[in-house]
């Protein structure tokens, strides 16, 4: 699917007068931060099984999605994201840093579905390499799909919108 | 022909004395990668003085496009203007300096304005009209306020600059790379560009692209799809400092499967795509990795068919760079083609790749190792025995073609050993 920017920024899908019940967007705020905590505790297994089998996870620079929509990468599948996983437990070489990700300002937005909502949250991430002080690797806004099957919620879609058009050298952390 | 670039022949080579026993044509002091003098030296000889690489045509479509770079550590601006032409120009307001355009790409609508007292230049950079003029007298006329324009020309859809007004023709520049950076470029458009630092010399990026000796170490799935594998291709250097690797498809996915299961403790499924069966399709296929000196990479099928990317690298001191890449599609291609090629072209690219990650911490790793640069001054670049110009893909004819184009471009800059 082609990116829809407007889509992106100003979600139509998402129904605006629609409340997300309370309970809902408590369970899917707490899915947000789970997957957060898991990426900087290096539990790459563990945040793989937050998305649903035909999940996809991806992300792109601010500079390529008003553009033409160059993404730097895109999981479709359990499949891809098994081999990211692989990738990021140590088929990289380029040494894990210690993260930290902060993840705030989100907005739980109902859609015609009842068991699926969006949810825009802004991101930064602090980076830590052996010998070196933290420093900001990198900031921006998740875009989730999310949906409850089975009474548990899971990304169906994060995509990732990183705001520099300028990455850091060991730019292969989760973001 | 520039006189610099006349030969030193070999048996005169400034580095041919080493410890290594080796032709200097077969080894590097190390001093180029750290030397704050060798750089500002390169920026005058090397990027001053060659065909700089700075946008497809496909990037500044319509009237008032720009695009913005830094070339031997002057800003320009390559803009497009009446009747579709181009112009490049230096990115400087003849008052009192500060840049024209301040965005890497932008529409100016037909004039740069400069925001801090408000000259005007048009498409072509030339001044059109200052504020409040009258202040001036007669005297704004005595004087030319045009930004300086540089010499441009186009190929294969590449607009290239050179500061140097005697430059050779672009064409006879390019020699044996132009026919193929037609069959790259030539029916294709730009799909955006991705840019990334790197804690290195700017040497070390474009060593890598000649360099097919690592793969199978720094890359771990790579190392794994060649295990039992006879690799074939080839090793060419292409003279005037350009070289090509050509190689086909090969490789065994199950050694891949392997080293993810031993990694991740599970067993990976047959459907992901680095165990995809390698080799299959056009026996005739050859991946191409054609370097052009001195600091520009196309990644492409021999046919150019369907698409590929470009990367340059431009200095920002001595150990550090900026790397930028741009990806192309043919244009027209299907849609799923296309999008697909948005969506995941870059997975192995970029500092962010399953590839280039890795290619971006060993420029981070040699950049560290050469701070025993007094103890440990010579690098080896001696693989490949047989006479002439092309060995097999993991020689390094292409490494010594850049380094022997970098000498002559050098002259008496590099210190004696």
């Amino acid at each position: 699917m082609p990116l829809d920017l407007a889509e992106i920024i100003r979600p139509t899908s998402a129904r605006p007068q629609a409340a997300v019940d309370a309970e809902a967007a408590l369970a899917v705020t707490a899915l947000i931060y789970k997957a957060a905590r898991l990426a900087d505790d290096r539990q790459y297994l563990e945040w793989m099984d937050l998305f649903t089998e035909d999940g996809e996870y991806s992300a792109i620079t601010y500079e390529n999605l008003i553009y033409k929509g160059l993404r730097l990468f895109r999981d479709v599948g359990r499949n891809a994201l098994y081999e990211r996983v692989a990738f990021l437990m140590g088929v990289w070489q380029v040494p894990r840093g210690k993260t930290v990700h902060l993840v705030s300002n989100t907005e739980v937005l109902a859609t015609e579905d009842p068991n699926a909502v969006q949810a825009l949250s802004s991101f930064i991430m602090t980076r830590t390499a052996d010998l070196e002080h933290t420093v900001l690797h990198a900031a921006g806004r998740y875009v989730d799909r999310l949906e409850r099957r089975d009474g548990v919620w899971r990304f169906r879609d994060r995509l990732v919108i990183v705001d520099s058009n300028l990455l850091p050298p060991e730019f292969t952390e989760l973001l | 022909m520039n006189d610099v670039l006349t030969a030193r022949k070999t048996n005169e080579d400034i580095w041919s004395e080493n410890p290594l026993g080796l032709d200097g044509s077969r080894v590097i002091d190390r001093r180029i990668y750290v030397d704050a003098d060798i750089f500002a030296a390169e920026r005058e000889k090397i990027f001053a003085r060659t065909w700089q690489w700075i946008a497809h045509e496909s990037e500044i479509p319509d009237f008032g496009d720009y695009i913005t770079a830094t070339v031997g550590g002057r800003p320009i601006v390559v803009s497009r203007g009446d009747e579709g032409r181009i112009t490049a120009f230096l990115n400087t307001c003849t008052h009192r300096g500060a840049i024209l355009a301040a965005h890497p790409r932008g529409n100016s609508r037909g004039s740069f304005t400069c925001f801090y007292h408000g000259w005007c230049f048009d498409t072509e950079g030339k001044f059109t009209t200052a504020p409040l003029a009258e202040a001036y007298g007669e005297n704004l006329g005595k004087g030319c306020y045009d930004a300086p324009t540089i010499r441009h020309d186009v190929f294969a859809g590449n607009v290239f600059v050179s500061l140097d007004t005697n430059v050779a023709p672009l064409e006879d520049f390019l020699g044996a790379a132009g026919p193929l950076i037609r069959a790259y470029t030539g029916r294709h458009e730009a799909l955006g560009r991705v840019r990334w630092l790197l804690k290195g010399n700017w040497k070390l990026w474009h060593e890598n692209f000649r360099d097919n000796y690592h793969p199978m170490f720094t890359h771990r799935t790579i190392g794994a799809n060649y295990q039992g594998v006879h690799i074939e291709g080839a090793n060419i250097d292409l003279t005037g400092g350009h070289s090509l690797l050509a190689f086909p498809s090969q490789g065994n996915p199950e050694p891949i499967r392997s080293l993810m299961r031993n990694i991740t403790g599970k067993q990976p499924d047959p459907g992901i795509s680095s165990l995809r069966p390698r080799g299959q399709g056009n026996p005739d296929l050859r991946h191409n990795i054609m370097a052009v000196f001195p600091n520009l990479d196309f990644q492409f099928p021999n046919t150019g068919e369907g698409g590929g990317y470009l990367q340059h690298v431009t200095p920002t001191s001595a150990d550090t760079a900026v790397v930028e890449l741009v990806v192309f599609g043919e244009v027209g291609e299907p849609p799923e083609a296309r999008q697909a090629r948005l969506d995941r072209f870059l997975d192995a690219q970029a500092s962010s790749g399953k590839i280039s990650g890795d290619d971006t911490e060993a420029a981070r790793r040699c950049s560290v190792g050469f701070g025993t640069v007094n103890e440990v001054r010579w690098s080896n670049m001696d693989r490949g025995q047989t006479p002439g110009r092309e060995g097999i893909k993991n020689d390094e004819y292409s490494l010594r073609a850049f380094y022997d184009a970098y000498k002559r471009h050098m002259g008496d800059s590099l210190p004696a050993a």
